[in-house]
């Protein structure tokens, strides 16, 4: 296979932007919390002033925050808008909701989200969840409310990533069998719950239905236009290979049209091909390559670098009590005005404070790093 | 095919990238270490082991051959990983 | 009482504590610890609820399994995550799963028996909401234009966990307007779920009903007929009457009983060894205490 095939797809960040993201694109970052977030495109995002984004996330909420910071989020489907360092929700986010700025939040929980992304990976209609039920998650529906939902007069579809319903919920066909914990012949169940309603109900639920049965809520898929990952190596032909805890990122990664994934380091092929149970992506799934060395700063990267736990504590200091305008000079002034991650990461940030990050192999994260002053 | 070769159209070849990258191969050499290490650990119960087996009298001789067939097997790789790591010293020590 | 070995008097010398005086922070570590159950399969948050598992798991609750959501089994925990994404909340695990691994693979597969939520409203029949105070609805479809009063975090792993677990155990601080008569928006059903009789199982939530709530001035319970929380034990220095009145109903205190204080021990594992540089128990908590 001749070079060019093989790099392509390697590009730079700003490329990989220009490229791929509009205003308006539905668009999800993986990572998860403060672990190996891809702050390379969302930075880049920042500097190319890219809006009205629909945003769509598993547990932030360090992006979240930045493009929140930074005006461009439109539309959030969320299920966590915590953040380390402080502030039990993240600030800018919050602002933009209470305001206005993001006009349209549709909540779902951990769990019902994770099973979209499955529903989505693995080129399924929808995904069975237990839970979500009785609660305000299935009764408050706000892309429903704002008519984005189902079909225009011409038959299609009103947005290609809003679902015709936010849930269904049936009767479980095969009347609750599966349920753990469950009967055997051999003895009783041997997991660890012990409670199952269903097995000594006299009367079966009629709730959503309206018949009496065993109740199960089905999602649909995620299917952003964009999803957007930092993998610690990819090769060169794309194969992806994530270290330490995966979090959302396979089942998210493949649920978009177009896969960025930015890297630690991109590497031969053979390096990774030689065992490649321990790989997560093939290549055909990815459309770009980014490769920027600290990129997930200050998230942590397992293996190379950890958290920087003080620039969340700055930054919880820096937008107490601001007003997002000042919130979002802020993140202009940090982000926006520096050429590319190698100025904001080498520059603004500075190498001392990164290669005081490093990670010890034996524990995936550096355990002499100074987090409690 | 050399990741660095100058004539791999990356996007940018500065040489931050190349340092950054020179600096995260080392890495991934270090991380690809740790469970071989964990493994080479065991070696003292390995030795107690292996001297036990092969001073018993009355071990079988398919038993005996197959146990010095892995033995011979694990000699040789480790002794290529260990030209493979003298290499690595150098390259290191060189600097 | 335990001997005062000197590595510990130095530290209450260092922190200004006694051996058997304890802080508002470590009252609730310990109070928590106590719903911990050996042989439990728990799901716990970063901060106080990890702090009150490994104080549980040291102590009373030795075969407790710690689980945090991001999909890691059983990891060896050598220095204190803020995150359940933290590296340090994956290390020496047996596996490494993804979020759907967590509430799949772990809690409804049957290993998610008591889950430690946490909530900014929580209402007479455990109902919580950890999503808006005030009109829920965003500024696109709201008929202010402007969303809600207080957007919070969400649901996250907490209305998933309280569909799985067995029992769950809630924090909360114990101020009036935290504890309303009905939340303003229903994010996790953690015990009964509404009047006249209406049960959790009434919407197809088959796990789960057991529930205790923690707050800083008291536990509370609901009561076995009508579901409604009551109170169960009151802290030291705390009056039943003190309770009713910083909760926004009624509340049932005929059954009140003394809480047990830590005993020296308990407070003496969480000082030295679960949470040596007062990470979190250094914290003061919102709230009058």
């Amino acid at each position: 296979m001749a070079n060019e095939d093989l790099t392509s797809k390697v590009m730079t960040a700003a490329e990989a932007v220009r490229r791929f993201i509009r205003p308006g694109t539905h668009i999800a970052f993986g990572g998860f919390a403060v672990l190996r977030r891809p702050m390379t495109i969302a930075r880049e995002i920042v500097r190319q002033g890219i809006g009205d984004l629909f945003v769509t996330m598993n547990g932030g909420t360090t992006v979240e925050e930045m493009l929140a910071g930074a005006g461009l989020i439109k539309w959030l489907e969320t299920t966590y808008l915590g953040m380390e360092g402080g502030m039990p929700v993240a600030y800018a986010v919050r602002l933009a909701i209470e305001q206005g700025e993001i006009e349209l939040v549709e909540d779902y929980s951990n769990w019902s989200f994770a099973l979209r992304t499955v529903a989505a990976r693995y080129g399924l209609p929808f995904m069975p969840c237990l839970g979500d039920l009785g609660s305000d998650l299935i009764t408050h529906d706000t892309f429903g409310r704002a008519g984005l939902r189902g079909r225009d007069e011409k038959g299609r579809w009103r947005h290609p990533g809003i679902p015709p319903r936010k849930y269904a919920v049936i009767d479980d066909p095969f009347e609750g069998w599966g349920l753990r914990p469950r009967d055997y012949r051999s003895g009783p169940d041997t997991c660890a719950n012990k409670s199952n309603a269903y097995r000594q109900a006299d009367s079966l639920p009629t709730a959503y239905t309206g018949k009496p049965g065993v109740k199960v809520a089905l999602v649909p898929p995620l299917l952003p236009e964009v999803t957007v990952v930092r993998a610690q190596r990819v090769a060169l032909d794309g194969t992806v290979r994530i270290e330490g805890l995966l979090g959302p990122d396979v089942d998210q990664s493949l649920a978009g049209r177009i896969l960025i994934v930015e890297c630690e380091r991109i590497c031969p092929p053979e390096e990774l091909r030689a065992v490649p149970e321990h790989n997560q992506i093939p290549g055909h799934f990815v459309s770009a390559i980014v490769e920027q060395p600290f990129g997930g700063y200050p998230t942590a990267v397992p293996n190379y670098y950890d958290y920087d736990y003080e620039w969340f504590r700055e930054y919880g200091q820096a937008v107490r009590g601001r007003t997002l305008a000042e919130v979002h000079e802020y993140w202009h002034e940090q982000v926006a005005t520096t050429r590319d991650d190698w100025d904001y990461l080498l520059n603004r940030v500075g190498l001392k404070r990164l290669a005081a990050l490093r990670a010890d192999p034996r524990h995936h994260y550096n355990p002499e790093l100074s987090r409690f002053k | 095919m050399s990741v660095n070769a100058p004539n791999v159209p990356y996007a940018e070849i500065s040489a931050d990238s190349k340092l950054f990258r020179l600096a995260w191969f080392f890495n991934a050499v270090v991380v690809s270490l740790v469970e071989a290490k964990i493994l080479l650990k065991q070696l003292p119960e390995a030795k107690a082991d292996l001297e036990y087996l092969l001073s018993e009298a009355d071990l079988p001789a398919d038993r005996r051959a197959f146990l010095r067939a892995e033995l011979a097997r694990f000699w040789r790789e480790c002794e290529a990983l260990k030209e493979s790591l003298e290499e690595a010293g150098r390259l290191a020590h060189g600097q | 009482m335990c001997a005062l070995d000197a590595k510990y008097e130095a530290y209450l010398s260092q922190h200004g504590l006694t051996a058997s005086e304890f802080t508002p922070m470590e009252l609730l570590a310990c109070a928590v610890a106590r719903e911990l159950t050996d042989g439990a399969f728990a799901f716990v948050g970063t901060g106080l609820p990890l702090l009150a598992a490994t104080l549980a798991k040291k102590t009373t609750a030795p075969s407790l399994t710690i689980i945090l959501e991001a999909g890691t089994f059983d990891p060896e925990i050598a220095d204190l995550p803020i995150s359940v994404a933290d590296p340090r909340a994956a290390f020496n695990a047996a596996t490494l799963g993804t979020l759907a691994d967590a509430f799949g693979t772990i809690a409804a597969r049957g290993y998610c028996t008591l889950g430690v939520l946490g909530a900014a409203e929580c209402d007479m029949y455990g109902n919580l909401n950890s999503t808006a105070i005030g009109n829920p609805l965003p500024a696109g479809i709201s008929p202010t234009g402007r969303g809600p009063d207080v957007r919070l975090t969400g649901s996250g792993g907490a209305n998933s966990i309280a569909a799985l677990a067995d029992k769950i155990v809630v924090m909360m601080v114990h101020e009036k307007r935290r504890f309303p008569p009905r939340v303003s928006y229903l994010t996790t059903v953690a015990g009964r779920r509404g009047p006249a009789g209406e049960s959790r199982f009434d919407y197809g939530l088959f796990r789960g009903g057991e529930l205790k709530v923690i707050t800083d001035l008291c536990t509370l319970k609901p009561d076995p007929v009508t579901g409604i929380l009551v109170l169960d034990e009151v802290f030291p220095g705390v009056t039943p009457e003190e309770v009713r009145e910083n909760t926004g109903w009624d509340l049932d205190i005929s059954h009140a009983r003394p809480f047990r204080p830590p005993s020296e021990e308990e407070l003496r594992v969480l000082r030295l060894e679960v949470d040596p540089h007062r990470f979190y128990l250094g914290r003061t908590r919102k709230g009058r205490r």
